[in-house]
């Protein structure tokens, strides 16, 4: 967090100034490089790569001359970050070759010129120190360059750079060091500006532009770079895939393979084969045999080929999954094939991995963690010294209020950073870091491991990109996906997915409870009558990529309105992958009419054409392909086009792209004869894709997940909802599927220091809350009392839970404090256990051994808290009340009130409801204004309801997790359905008494 | 003899004093907060106030938000001192020995006094009537045989009152009081228990005292004996005047918080000149300093430093401070105070030179010359007629 301009600013800037050439040189990287040469090569410059290399206090300035610099560059700079002992001067030495080489170190450079003169430069910046390096480079022979080590593009930005320094560092402006920024006079001086400071050395300028010229700038990153098979020849590799999906193929289809699908493997086969893609699908084979349990993401599901090597578990043919969408002759970026492994499991995969294939060929893929203006915004009120709470509060109206979401994040301007300190009240110094927020967000942050993202090369990773260590002391590459994928790079992603282990952890309690073993490869949920049923009903708290509220929603809506005729033509299963693909951000005007037309409404096509595409959907495009294709058939796209408006669609600030595909698809539609309102409606529906969609083949390989949740959840749902809350990370609290549990049956029993694991444990009609629920105590803790019980057996009282769990008393203490004790205890209260507990850990271990462990004096036995402390002490424990609902501690709670079960029966009727805050879903109406949907809960069940926008102007501030409240509103119904529309809204206050 | 301690206060001084100019504040949720300042916290607040959920600390935003009738005031120290002094002329005739504890809060010890004024009860209510009558302030008195029973007293009590807690009924008076009293009547150490009281459900100074002492030295240690004494109304520490205190504090609140190295150090120095001034009055030396910082979060960090040899000088307390600032103050959130405390001894018989002094003894001397003279004006003009730029 040094540069502080955008490299839009500093290219448009350099331009301005007349300059023909630009070089970027991040600190010890190339973090930006293939973005850079895309957006100067936009403004008409010759894009120069390099780096400045700093170790201790060395610091070197490289600038690539050929190809081979280049990878040396890369090599170097990859040295700097893995190795323990990083000796710039010798490493220099080593990887110079193709490089030009800058530098002010009066110790290295003549070493440097002993091996060799050849492009080696003094680096002369204006500033104190110049005059030093002038007369080193005259004593030693080495001639100068200019430079002036160029952080932001105008003289003014350098508080800026301040600020940033101080986030960086996390540190105040007023304790920054001048060591950690650099001089204010770093910034893009014009070239005459820059002549004023070298009168006395005019080589020098003519020295940086003669490096200039020299510099290589004719960047091509377009080859693709697959990994390699062990040591197989592209055409081993073919005939070892063409065998093995052979194989695959007579398990799935059985022999002889019906005709489709040979046709089928025969065509993807052959495109393959052309585009050389048999190493990829090998390598990923081969990682994927290494779980059990895999779902493909994304569009590699639509290739037969993987399904029949096991990598995907959707059949193609029987889902008519369009394999064009993942690989077709046309498309030149190299395809992707994401998979996802229990999340758990995931590190051993990726160990695995580097194992096989070893740390020089593969390295992770990046996140450049960015400051958004959230982030933005927590940084600079730390550097300004906010509270925490203060930060979060302000951070929280900022979140909620309607002023702020309307407003376009990366639109927002210092006279809307003022309007909004107006409008939410803000005293200074908020409305000031409001600003400095603004114009540091979108700065990198920090490099993160990308959430899967691996790249394997068939030679030498260090040669494509420099690559660093993460903090789990893996090898990641300096670039996040874009650019990995940009500079030529094939990603593999290997994904953790909860659910996956969710599935895992509950079949095998179903067997350790139960004797019955379930056969993941085997199992077809699909055909179960009461899954189908529960996926109907939308009851699918829990289950994998359903849960949602506006899913289960939709589910409801779709199934409770079907027309009983209907219901026989509609398999679930299928609509299910319709639904998945449905809820997604800007689908919401055409979901209303996708639901009339499956409950049977009749409509009128646009075109014939888009019969054939939409069919299956009712004219509605549900999947990304469906872009695809209506755009090459009613808008006369190429596929290229077509593929490149898919993608674009997705993208944020695509508005110039968009521009220019909206006049090309109308242009199209126009010579296909339609008229513009009609085309006008096809568009509206192609913009529905804006944000996040998903192809059919995701949706399909996912629902396949869904559905063996959802048979979980059916038929084992102590077994299912306890693996759910175990593997956290759900779409819910746990709070929020215990409230779930209970309302599917289910007994929550406490934590108890005989009878809980870890984890949750679920069997029968009973859920027993496991250690991981207690907030304060550590699993190292739990796991020596687990490993103490499994050898010894049951502890028999508190005294002997002391004597044979020793040490740790505030671990101990929260054990207490969670009511784990309790059931041992004996006559012996809460604050008794505590007593002793203090007492054993005052006494010297001396004394103890002594008496045996027990406490020197007879401890006394206090009164039992309040049922009020004990409430209070669960919420301390586990972030809820554990023995009641929240619900009961509130306060006003008016008996008039209609409980969410009798809901249905007070459609069109004003209503009184309580509601705990579930989740929520802030939306924006087309006119721009905030709404929000929200999920509550009562003590009989779960509701929706809608903050209409004045609604929400009124009530925002007072939303948030964790709190009740009373509602008055109007109960609606939609499709069957029913929501409340809330008019009014009262918080409602715990009381512990 | 038992002892008579009063505990003597007019509750919010500040608001108090206002109230004697302007009747109108009477009886209405009043405050006193830096006026003009964004952030500025409550700093005193009125019964009333009170009962609306406002407390001194809270950002004066959201009491406006909670109480709308509000009223604020603008802190007045000149004129809270000017009043001190005068409530100290009305009491000191009754009481041989008093100890200010906070403007408008003074302890007395009234032992032997009952042939002169009557039982220190009646003394309590003369005091109080003859507060009300010069200074024109309803006070209330706690009276007991010890300083923290008639503290605790006075807690209990509106103006005008005085409650006696005779010898004898200490224990039984502070039964039902809850223990997380004693960290409202400044006893600091209590803070430190008070969760572990919690954690074991002694509530009341009463549960305290029906445990044995051997069994509370099991959980508290050496600390179990205050305690005990504290739950059976045991008190010995003296009456002190201000010169024999022990301890001698100064505190600076810092309005708006502040995040600034460069800001805090000047207003620490500020700190430094108050307790050298007192010192150099008192004839006293400082042998160790404690440094204490609350943050805009009401989290506090507070670090000691050992003063070798003692010092009643900025140029020796100064320089040992501002590295204990620095290596103190490590969390980026503002500060609302710094506290200084210095503990005391008696200035020692300086030891004069035998020889020519060196260059740094002469610059110290000079700096020492020039606190004296500070001394001498502000002694004249009041602290504020002359600061040092960084202190401003």
């Amino acid at each position: 967090m040094r540069g502080v301009s955008s490299l839009e600013a500093l290219c448009e800037a350099a331009k301005a100034q007349g300059a023909e050439s630009l070089a970027l040189t991040d600190s010890n990287g190339l973090y930006g490089a293939v973005r850079f040469l895309e957006v100067a090569r936009r403004q008409g410059l010759r894009p120069l790569l390099g780096a400045e290399l700093t170790h201790d206090d060395r610091r070197a300035l490289l600038l690539v001359k050929t190809p081979e610099g280049y990878a040396n560059l890369c090599r170097l700079l990859s040295e700097r970050h893995a190795e323990g002992h990083f000796d710039l001067i010798a490493a220099v030495g080593r990887y110079r070759r193709g490089l030009i080489l800058l530098s002010d170190d009066a110790e290295a450079l003549p070493l440097w010129k002993k091996q060799s003169p050849a492009g080696l430069y003094v680096e002369l910046t204006p500033g104190a120190l110049m005059h030093d390096a002038l007369v080193l480079s005259r004593k030693a022979g080495i001639p100068p360059a200019a430079t002036n080590r160029v952080h932001f593009v105008s003289a003014q930005d350098f508080s800026l750079h301040r600020l940033l320094r101080a986030i960086d560092l996390n540190t105040t402006l007023s304790r920054l060091d001048s060591q950690d920024c650099c001089a204010s006079t770093h910034w893009l001086m014009p070239p005459e500006r820059m002549a004023r400071h070298f009168p006395h050395v005019p080589a020098a300028l003519a020295n940086t532009e003669r490096i200039a010229r020299a510099c290589h700038s004719d960047w091509n990153f377009t080859a693709t770079v697959f990994p390699q098979f062990e040591d197989r020849s592209d055409a081993q590799a073919f005939e070892d895939l063409k065998r093995k999906t052979a194989d695959g193929a007579a398990q799935r289809y059985g022999q002889p393979l019906p005709e489709a699908v040979a046709r089928r493997i025969e065509h993807e086969l052959a495109i393959i084969k052309d585009k050389r893609f048999a190493h990829y699908f090998l390598v990923v084979d081969d990682i994927v045999r290494q779980a059990p349990r895999t779902c493909g993401r994304g569009s590699v599901a639509a290739s037969i080929v993987s399904y029949c090597l096991g990598i995907t578990h959707v059949d193609p043919i029987r889902h008519n999954l369009f394999f064009e969408r993942f690989l077709n002759p046309g498309r030149k970026d190299p395809p992707d094939i994401d998979i996802d492994f229990p999340w758990d499991e995931r590190d051993r995969i990726l160990d695995w991995t580097f194992a096989r294939y070893g740390a020089r060929n593969a390295a992770m893929v990046a996140n450049q963690n960015r400051l958004g203006l959230r982030a933005a915004f927590r940084e600079v009120a730390k550097v300004y010294g906010m509270p925490p709470a203060e930060i979060a509060q302000v951070a929280g109206r900022l979140a909620r209020d309607p002023a702020s979401l309307c407003l376009d994040e990366q639109e927002l301007d210092d006279d809307d950073a003022a309007k909004l300190g107006h409008v939410l009240r803000l005293r200074a110094p908020w409305p000031e870091i409001i600003r400095a927020a603004l114009r540091v967000q979108d700065h990198l942050r920090n490099l993160a491991l990308h959430c899967g993202g691996l790249v394997i090369v068939p030679d030498e990773i260090r040669r494509y990109v420099p690559v660093e260590v993460s903090a789990k002391g893996l090898p990641v590459i300096q670039w996040e996906k874009d650019q990995t994928e940009e500079a030529g790079l094939v990603k593999i992603d290997l994904l953790g997915n909860r659910s996956l282990s969710v599935i895992r952890d509950a079949v095998a309690a179903v067997e350790a409870n139960t004797g019955r073993r379930i056969d993941y490869a085997a199992w077809d949920p699909i055909p179960d009558p009461a899954t189908r049923e529960l996926i109907r009903t939308g009851d699918t708290m829990g289950c994998f990529y359903i849960e949602s509220p506006a899913t289960r929603l939709l589910l409801r809506k779709l199934w409770l309105g079907m027309p009983a005729d209907l219901l026989p033509q509609r398999d679930v299963f299928d609509y299910l992958v319709m639904v998945s693909s449905l809820v997604r951000p800007a689908s919401n005007a055409f979901v209303h009419e996708f639901l009339r037309r499956a409950q049977g409404a009749p409509y009128r096509s646009w075109h014939p054409d888009m019969d054939a595409i939409l069919g299956e959907t009712h004219g509605i495009m549900t999947y990304q392909e469906d872009v695809t294709k209506v755009a090459m058939a009613i808008g006369h796209f190429p596929l290229d086009d077509a593929e490149q408006l898919r993608k674009v669609l997705s993208k944020k600030h695509k508005q110039r792209l968009l521009r220019d595909f909206q006049r090309q698809f109308f242009e199209g539609a126009r010579a296909h004869g339609l008229a513009d309102a009609t085309i006008e409606q096809i568009w509206a529906m192609v913009m529905s894709f804006a944000g996040y969609s998903f192809c059919k083949p995701h949706s399909a390989s996912y629902a396949q997940v869904s559905f063996k949740s959802a048979w979980l959840r059916v038929h084992y749902p102590a077994e299912f909802m306890a693996a759910v809350i175990s593997n956290e990370g759900g779409f819910y609290s746990t709070f929020a599927y215990l409230s779930e549990a209970r309302r599917m049956g289910l007994a929550i029993r406490p934590p108890d220091v005989n009878a809980s694991g870890w984890p949750y444990r679920g069997g029968g009609r009973t859920i027993q809350v496991g250690f991981m629920a207690v907030k304060t105590l550590d699993r190292a803790f739990a796991m020596r009392l687990l490993e103490e019980r499994a050898a010894q057996g049951p502890f028999r009282s508190f005294h002997d839970f002391l004597a044979r769990v020793p040490g740790e008393p505030a671990q101990v203490r929260a054990l207490i404090r969670a009511g784990c004790f309790d059931a041992i205890a004996g006559e012996l209260t809460r604050p008794a256990l505590l007593w002793r507990l203090y007492a054993q850990a005052k006494t010297p271990a001396r004394q103890l051994s002594v008496v045996g462990g027990g406490p020197l004096v007879a401890a006394p036995i206090p009164t039992e808290y309040s049922i009020g402390r004990r409430l209070q002490q669960e919420i301390e424990s586990f972030g809820f009340p554990l023995s009641r609902h929240p619900l009961e501690l509130c306060s006003p709670s008016p008996a008039h009130c209609v409980a969410a079960r009798d809901m249905a029966q007070h459609v069109g009727r004003r209503v009184t409801m309580l509601g705990w805050f579930i989740t929520d879903k802030i939306v924006q109406t087309k006119h721009g204004e905030p709404m929000d949907f929200v999920s509550f809960e009562d003590t009989t069940g779960l509701y929706e309801a809608t903050f209409f926008p004045q609604a929400y102007r009124r009530f925002a501030y007072l939303l948030a997790e964790n709190r009740g409240y009373l509602l008055r509103g109007v109960v609606e119904e939609d499709f069957g359905t029913v929501m409340l529309r809330v008019e009014h809204v009262e918080l409602l206050e715990m009381s512990f008494k | 003899m038992d002892r008579q301690i009063v505990c003597f206060q007019i509750p919010a001084f500040q608001i108090a004093l206002a109230r004697r100019q302007e009747p109108s504040l009477r009886e209405r949720p009043v405050a006193v907060a830096s006026p003009r300042l964004d952030r500025a916290c409550l700093q005193e607040v009125s019964r009333e106030a009170r009962q609306e959920g406002l407390a001194p600390g809270m950002p004066v935003d959201e009491a406006a938000r909670l109480c709308r009738s509000l009223r604020l005031l603008a802190p007045d120290q000149p004129g809270v001192r000017a009043a001190q002094r005068g409530l100290l002329e009305v009491i000191a005739p009754f009481a041989p020995v008093w100890e200010p504890l906070r403007p408008g809060q003074v302890f007395l010890d009234l032992t032997g006094t009952t042939r002169l004024f009557g039982q220190a009860a009646e003394a309590a209510w003369r005091i109080e009537a003859e507060v009300a009558r010069r200074q024109g302030l309803a006070g209330m008195a706690g009276v007991a045989s010890n300083k923290l029973v008639s503290q605790v007293a006075v807690t209990l009590l509106e103006p005008p009152d005085v409650e006696d807690v005779r010898p004898g009924g200490e224990e039984a008076f502070l039964s039902p009081v809850p223990v997380s009293t004693l960290a409202e009547v400044s006893r600091a150490e209590a803070q430190h228990f008070l969760p572990l009281l919690e954690d074991l459900n002694l509530a009341t100074l009463g549960d305290v005292a029906a445990v044995p002492l051997p069994q509370l030295e099991a959980v508290f240690g050496s600390a179990a004996m205050r305690l005990h004494r504290w739950a059976h109304g045991i008190d010995p520490s003296p009456v002190l005047p201000l010169r024999r205190q022990p301890h001698l504090d100064a505190t600076a609140r810092v309005e708006p918080d502040e995040v600034d190295d460069q800001r805090l150090l000047g207003r620490l120095y500020g700190l430094v000149e108050e307790l050298c001034r007192e010192l150099r009055q008192s004839r006293r030396v400082c042998g160790r300093l404690t440094l204490s910082l609350l943050s805009s979060d009401q989290q506090e960090v507070a670090r000691q430093q050992p003063v070798s040899p003692p010092s009643q000088w900025e140029g020796d307390l100064y320089p040992l401070l501002q590295p204990l600032f620095l290596r103190l103050f490590t969390r980026r959130v503002r500060l609302r105070s710094l506290r200084l405390r210095a503990d005391c001894r008696p200035l020692p018989d300086e030891q004069l030179t035998l020889f020519a002094q060196g260059p740094g003894e002469a610059t110290r001397e000079r700096g020492r010359r020039l606190a004296l003279a500070l001394d001498r004006l502000r002694g004249k003009f009041g602290p504020a007629v002359v600061r040092l730029g960084r202190t401003i």
